[in-house]
Formats: structure tokens, sequence, C-alpha cells
């Protein structure tokens, strides 16, 4: 009856493949994760990610030798999308990667002090965060410091977590009352035990299918942001600026502007389908 | 409608029933052979553990199976129809009228959100389509209410099942079928989840209505007491096979498949004495089930042939069934 | 007589509900445990026996009443009695499904009260200690590094048994440890469970609501009903001759699966009626709506607790035939 990593494996692959379109999503997500990791050695011209200039190539519409054409000052427009990669999926990451535990410790302890004054208070100041229009509270942060990738995250996170915190504060006050966490009272254990030792790992499967299925908006509000100028400045690239660059010069050069916004739409899509896989893959697992 | 009904057969035939589940790729082969009657006006009891595929066989009688069953051969025949090559038509009047199921949980099974009143209704209109008039359902649900000994039928009909006890559920449940019409009862570990003396209550009452209305039941329960005091015959199931069958007092008394004897040994008694050891093993895995007798890997009497070829289906007594190599080589 | 290892004294708990409604879960209940003895405690649902359970293991507080453990008052102490009380003081949950933490294997399991109440012990020593926890339920060792899905229901129940065992305890509380398990399951579980306590000089405070199990586990075996206590006698004298109506009637409801119990069970007292809210207990005696030989004093006066013979009590007004 023991499992092995390959059962565990062929039965995950199993719940994830049954729907076609996520391993669509999944081919997706790593290609671009590839590209963000590598994409600046293989890219065609790896200098037009930076300050290159060249007026005679100026404005060159899509050909073989530029994949997506060139922009105003000759860059290669293909270049400079995929090297936007790198920022686009550090962003998401650092991003949740702040979000979760913040979100998750809050919540956790307040579900696990529920109807007391800890859960009042912590769950309240939540639903304030809650209340706010996430995109305006982005703006406001990001707007109030300096403009640039990190405080652009910093915006981002601030209103993410909430999110984290009411999925853990769910889990948490449905689980208070499971044997196991009455037990390892019963018995003497303390609250780091209980909190991180017997609910962290039942969260766990809920937090990162929530993770996969954030990624995208992440995604989508880094380019807000960065499309209001509140991102990674110039020369380097983002495919939010490069939209908003670009929009001026529709539709004559519509290749300044469509292919940055195909790929936000391709990656937004690919982790959103990544997303439904995973979340197909745990959801179904009755542990 | 259903065509004209054989009166003289039996209402429930299942006849060398084998059932698989397609899990992730792997075949789980759950039901194999299983074969039983229920004649009219009979009580018919199916216990074995879980797992051992009761549900499966109750879901196979209904045709409710999963996606992912596979039925491997035999049929399931109720009023002399195969339910398997029933026409859309025919499935739903037997499920309104043929059989009634009555759940191991009388309080999943009613709505909470319809009062008594609506949800019996209901049933009732479907199950006589076009006939009778709203007044007329009303008094036919009024008077099953009554005949399951509810007090103050009017009152139950205007409540919600939040405001019934368990109890009252369940023999809400009870009077639904009977006003349906229902000739079959599927009792599924009926009472199981309510208190003994309110489960005696529903026993006795189902034993009453049998007598009373010629209703023939189905018992399917893990618990021998219950088969013991509410049937007359009984189909020991192990692990997707029925391995004895008989008349209850019969097999109780003499259990000759050694799996009925070990599981007659577990059951605390009133009677007091030491604690049994319990079966050792446990239910085989599905995806691989033993090629001879079932419960060869876990009888203490196993012996080459157990494990190598199917037992036969003997007759010890009238009536009275056995699936094992040892009793056919008159071992005991 | 050997010692008394826990004394409850007229134990109360009640909960609040809005509207100034109090479930009395349970109400003034007086008994002994022995130790190495097993009580069982038996009733059906709304009886507090499970309420009596976690208040004894220390999840709640007594809203009134006193609890002796070997000399200490646990009455008020909830969650906060010593480290040593809880350890020596284990409980068995029910449900073997929820009794284990699925994402943990059993070794981590297994490991927790060690952390706890055995800290000078290596992290090698409490490995050593999980897989002779294990040896001690009859389970194989590789279970250690098993998770819970992986197991039977009978084996999952072991291994809370096993962990348990993991703080020596004297005192374990078996709440319904196996009413959710098959018969054959069941079997393998208690005929342990009566292995251990002789091998360790347990005491069992075993709660259930089956009459025929206790039949074969107690020694002395106590009725609940609504919050109360209706019997409470040594167990071959409470099979014999059951005296409260209530008892009669649980009696003669048990399905049982052969002749000779049949014979045994008390000339057939039809149930009737069912168990009225513990919100909305009746006047008096809690059963006399359903007794059928109730006397008018029954709805007036709460009867107390008499002795009939030593060591076999009951509450109930009727005169004894």
């Amino acid at each position: 009856m023991r499992e092995t990593w390959r059962d565990v494996l062929q039965r995950s692959w199993f719940r994830y493949s049954e729907s076609k379109i996520t391993v669509l999503g999944l081919i997706i997500v790593v290609g671009f994760i590839v590209l963000a990791l590598i994409g600046r050695h293989v890219v065609p011209y790896p200098a037009h990610i930076g300050s290159f200039v060249d007026f005679s190539n100026a404005s060159q519409p899509p050909s073989l030798r530029h994949l997506c054409g060139t922009d105003l000052i000759g860059r290669d427009i293909f270049s400079r999308i995929v090297g936007a990669f790198r920022n686009t999926l550090l962003m998401g990451v650092i991003v949740l990667c702040i979000s979760a535990p913040v979100g998750f410790i809050v919540g956790v302890v307040a579900g696990y002090h529920r109807d007391t004054l800890i859960d009042t208070l912590l769950m309240r100041i939540t639903d304030i965060f809650l209340a706010i229009p996430p995109l305006i509270l982005a703006l406001a942060v990001a707007s109030v410091l300096e403009p640039n990738m990190t405080n652009s995250m910093l915006a981002i996170t601030v209103m993410w977590w909430p999110w984290y915190a009411r999925l853990a504060y769910g889990v948490a006050s449905s689980l208070r009352t499971e044997n196991y966490i009455v037990y390892a009272e019963l018995t003497g254990a303390g609250m780091p035990h209980i909190i991180f030792r017997e609910i962290l790992p039942n969260c766990l499967s809920a937090m990162l299918t929530k993770m996969t299925l954030d990624m995208g908006y992440v995604i989508i509000m880094g380019a807000t942001l960065s499309y209001a100028g509140l991102g990674e400045q110039a020369p380097h690239p983002a495919l939010g600026s490069m939209i908003s660059q670009g929009v001026k010069y529709m539709p004559q050069q519509w290749w300044f502007t469509v292919f940055p916004a195909v790929a936000i739409i391709v990656i937004v899509l690919g982790f959103n389908l990544f997303g439904d896989g995973i979340s197909n893959m745990m959801g179904t697992d009755a542990n | 409608m259903p065509t004209a009904e054989n009166k003289s057969g039996p209402i429930l035939d299942v006849r060398d029933f084998s059932v698989s589940f397609n899990v992730y790729g792997k075949f789980s082969h759950v039901l194999d052979g299983i074969a039983f009657r229920v004649q009219r006006g009979e009580r018919v009891g199916l216990v074995g553990e879980s797992g051992c595929g009761k549900t499966t066989t109750l879901k196979a009688i209904l045709r409710v199976l999963p996606g992912n069953a596979i039925v491997k051969g035999g049929e399931v025949l109720f009023d002399g129809q195969d339910v398997s090559g029933m026409s859309d038509a025919a499935l739903s009047a037997m499920r309104r009228t043929g059989a009634g199921m009555i759940f191991q949980d009388p309080s999943s099974a009613l709505n909470p959100v319809f009062s008594i009143e609506s949800q019996f209704l209901t049933v009732l209109k479907y199950a006589a389509p076009g006939g009778a008039s709203g007044k007329q359902l009303y008094a036919v649900a009024t008077e099953a209410l009554s005949s399951v000994m509810l007090p103050d039928p009017d009152r139950i009909m205007k409540s919600f099942p939040y405001q019934l006890s368990g109890g009252m559920k369940q023999r809400v449940c009870i009077a639904i079928a009977i006003a349906a019409g229902c000739r079959l009862l599927l009792a599924d570990e009926p009472g199981t989840s309510l208190d003994v003396t309110i489960q005696d209550q529903i026993l006795r009452l189902i034993n009453r209505l049998v007598i009373d209305r010629g209703l023939s039941v189905l018992m399917v329960s893990h618990s021998l007491g219950v088969i013991r005091q509410s049937t007359s015959r009984v189909n020991i199931m192990y692990a997707g096979t029925v391995v004895e069958s008989g008349a209850t007092d019969d097999v109780f008394s003499d259990p000759k498949h050694p799996y009925t004897a070990a599981l007659m040994e577990c059951v605390p008694k009133l009677t007091g004495g030491s604690v049994a050891r319990g079966i050792p093993g446990r239910v085989p895995d599905y995806t691989q089930p033993p090629k001879g007798c079932r419960f060869a890997p876990r009888c203490p009497w196993a012996r080459d042939i157990c494990n190598g070829q199917k037992p036969p289906h003997l007759e010890v007594s009238p009536g009275h069934h056995v699936s094992c190599h040892l009793v056919s080589e008159g071992i005991q | 007589m050997t010692k008394k290892i826990l004394e409850v004294r007229r134990l109360k708990k009640y909960f609040p509900l809005k509207n100034r409604l109090v479930v009395k879960a349970v109400d003034d209940v007086t008994l002994d445990l022995y130790e190495g003895e097993t009580l069982g405690l038996v009733g059906e649902s709304g009886s507090g026996k499970s309420t009596i359970a976690y208040v004894l293991a220390g999840m709640y507080e007594a809203t009134d009443g006193d609890i002796f453990y070997r000399g200490d008052n646990l009455a008020k102490t909830g969650l906060y009695r010593t480290l040593k009380q809880k350890g020596e003081i284990q409980i068995v949950f029910q449900d073997p499904g929820s009794s284990l933490n699925p994402r943990r294997t059993v070794r981590k399991s297994l490991i927790l009260p060690m952390t706890i109440h055995d800290r000078g012990l290596s992290r090698e020593g409490m490995n050593r200690r999980a897989e002779e926890l294990l040896e001690a339920v009859g389970l194989p060792g590789e279970f250690a590094d098993r998770y819970p899905r992986a197991l039977g229901g009978g084996e999952r129940q072991l291994i809370s048994v096993a962990r348990a065992l993991a703080t020596h305890p004297s005192l374990m509380i078996l709440d319904e440890p196996t009413s959710a398990l098959d018969v054959s399951i069941q079997a393998k579980v208690i005929s342990k469970l009566i292995d251990l306590q002789k091998e360790l000089n347990l005491t069992y405070l075993f709660i259930t609501h089956d009459l025929s199990l206790m039949r074969n586990v107690a020694d002395r075996v106590a009725i609940l009903y609504l919050g109360r206590l209706c019997e409470q006698a040594p167990a071959a004298d409470f099979f014999e001759n059951p005296l409260h109506p209530y008892t009669q009637m649980l009696l003669s409801s048990i399905p049982v699966a052969t002749l000779e119990e049949e014979k045994l069970k008390p000339a057939r007292i039809s149930s009737t009626g069912e168990i009225p809210s513990p919100v909305n207990v009746p006047p008096g005696c809690a059963f006399h709506l359903r007794c059928r030989d109730r006397l008018p004093i029954c709805g007036q006066e709460r009867p107390q607790m008499r002795e009939i013979a030593p060591g076999h009590s009951i509450c109930c007004h009727l005169p004894i035939h």
C-alpha cells in the first residue's frame, strides 16, 4: 500500500492532465520561466535590452530580421519583450512570496483564536485593506514613493496579503476543532507548534493553488503600474511601459503596442490555466 | 410505463453481476459475480463490512453508478426487467414508483429549504403523473405519515426538516417512499446514525409495513444484529462476492463460511465472554484481487486450492448456499 | 478495594446559548474511578457523555463541582493544568479520520507528545521509542513513515492509542474509540486495549453508546441520560439485573446477533418517544415522559441516587421489585 514518488507523480499528472488545456498552460508557464531566466542570452539582439540607439533602423515593421519590428530608436522589440520577462517574473514571485507568508501568519493566528479580541482586531484590519479598491491603493502607495520596481512591488504586496489572511483564517478556524489539534493542545503543545507543524501543512496546498492562480493577476497589476509610469524606469524594458509609450503611435506603428500586449495576455492566460490545473490536481485529493 | 408485470417472479433478481471501476487508469474489480434475489413480500439482508461493495450494489440496482464504473457482466432484473436495458422512461418509472431508497442519514435525504409538504407533494406528483388533485395527494401524504406512527401529520407537513428530530425525518422518508407506491424498499443502514432506542423503533416500523403492505425490503447493513432482527433471508458479502446466503436463522445459528463464522465471533455479545481477536489482514486491494477465493489470504484454513481457484457455489441445506472450497471438500 | 484514581463530585457543565437558554450538558454527575479498572460510561446522543470526557481531559472547565485526580482538584483548570497532569490523563478520540494530522507522518504524530513530556530524549531515542510504541500496539515499525491516509481506520485508532501511551499515562479516556470501525477491526482494537491495560496497569474511562461492547470490556457500567446519571453498577450485576426503566428500554432495544442474547434481554419494553433536547429537560426525573411506570412524583421532584445493592445504585423514584 505504500506510495512511491512515482505513484504520487503519476496520480498528480493524471489529475493535472485530465483537462488538456491546462497542459497548454503548463507549456506556456515553463516557456516563460525559461525565457525569463536565460532569455537575455538567447535573444537575437541582447544589447537592445538596455540603452541602445540605432536611428537607421527606427520604426521598422515586423520582418524576418526583427520578428516584432523595432521601436522609435531602432531597438528590436522581440528582444526587449523577452528582456522584460525577468522583471515580470521577479515581480510575481517576490510579491507572492512576501504576501503569502504574512497573510498566513495573520490569518492563522486570528483563526486559531476565533471569537476572541485577537481575531476581531486582526481580521478587521484585514477587512479595511480589502475594502479599499486594490488598484487605487497600489497607485497611491506607488506614487507617494519614488517610482521604481521595488516600490511598485511593495505597493502590490500591501494590497495582496489580506487575501491570504482570509484563506488561512478559513482553514485555521475550521481545523482548530479537529481532533489532532485538540490532542496537541491537551498534551501541552504550544502555539508555534500548532501553527507551523499542524496547521501549515494543511494550508499548503490551498495556498500554492492560490499562488499560481494569483501569479497572472500580479503580473497584470505590475503591468498596470508600469503603464502608469510607476514601475521599472527607462531604459530597462517593462511590458506595461512599452504599451503606454506605443499607444501614441497607434495604429500606424501597431507593433509597438500589440506585441507586448499579446505577451501579457499569453503569460496571464498561461498562469491561469496552470493554476486551474494545479487546483484540479490538489482539489480532488481528499487530504 | 412498465410492461405487463411479472407477478410471480422475484421483484429483484441480481444475476452474476460484476462491476469494475477505472481509478486513474487502474482497474478496480469491486463486484465479482454477485447473485441474490428478493422475492415479493420478503425481507432480505445484505451484510458486509465497509468496502465490501454494498453501496456499489445498491447503486447498480438504481442504475446510478458513477461514470467510471464499468459493468463487466451479469444483470440486475427489477420486476423481470433488465435495469441496464431499460429505456429512460422505464428507468425513471422504476425509480419513482418501484424502488424507494431509505438512507442512513435522514437529514441529508431531505432538502432543508423546503417544507415537508412541498417535498412530499412533489414526489407524489411525479409518482402519479396527471392523476390526482392537490387535495387528494395531500390526503395520501397525511395517511402515509400516520401509517409511519407520526402523530399530528398536518403539523409535520407544515414543518421544515430542521424542526424534526432524526427519527422523525427517517419516518418521513419512509412515508414518502410508501406513499409513492414503492414495492421494494432499499434500506441503506437505516437508523444507524440514530440512537439505538430510535433505531429499534424504525426497524420495527419497517417490519410492520412489510407485513401490512406486502412490501419487499433489501436491508443493507454492517450490523449482524440489525439483520437478524429484520430479515428472513440474508446474504453475507465479502470483498465484492456473496460468500454465504440462506435463511437468516440458519446462517446465524450455523455459519458455514469461515468469514461468516469469524464475523459472528467478532460481534460483542450481551452474554459476555471474552473478546475476539478480530480477523487478521484487511480487505484485498481490488486492483489485484486474489485469483481464487477472495477471503483466502485472511482465512486461517486456506489451502492451495483456495488461492488458485474460485470456490464453487454449494447448497449445504435447502436454501443455504456457501461459496467455499473447504465446505465442498467436506472439511469443516 | 483498590485505590481511587479519579473522583468526580457533582460535576456540572453548562453551555450558555443565546436568548438566555442554557444547555445543561452535564448535570450533577458523581463518579469514582478505581485504579486499573474499566468504567463504561454509556449514553445516547445528547446524554453528555462526550462532554464529561472533554471536561476530564481538560478541554473545558467545569461549571461547578470537583474532579479529584490523585488528590488534586482539576475542575477549574481546563487547559491550564500542569504538564504532569496532561501527560497522565490522555484521551483517544472517536473519529479515526481526524485524530491524526493527515499531512504528517505517523512518526511525527508519535513524537509530538515526547517533545513536550520527554525533553531529555535525543532525536534517535524518540525514533526508537516511536517504533517501540508501534510494536506495543501490535503494528509493524514500518508504519512510522506512512501517512494516515495509507492506513485503515483500525490502524489509525491503534496509532492514536500508541500516541497516548507516549506520555506514560495512568488514566486513558476512550471516547467511542471503535464506534466508527467494522466489528472485525473493532475486535482487534479492543483486544489490544485490554492487553495494554493489564500490561501497563491503565485505568480506562470507556465512553460509548454500545452496551453489548461494555458487557465484554467494562468492570463497572454507568448509564447517562440527558446529562444525568441514572444507573451505576458492576457490569455482571448490571446486565443480569438492570433496574432503571431507561436502562431496561435501552437493553431491550439492542439488535443482537444470536438467540442466546435475545433470551437475556429484559422482557421487551417497547421503546417509545425520543430524547428531549438538552435545552429543554423535563422537570423532575428527566426520563419520566418516556417511562411507562411513572408516578405523579416523577414529574415534580428530581430523584436522587440511591444504593440498591453493593455498588449498584439507581436514580429513580419507583419502588424496586
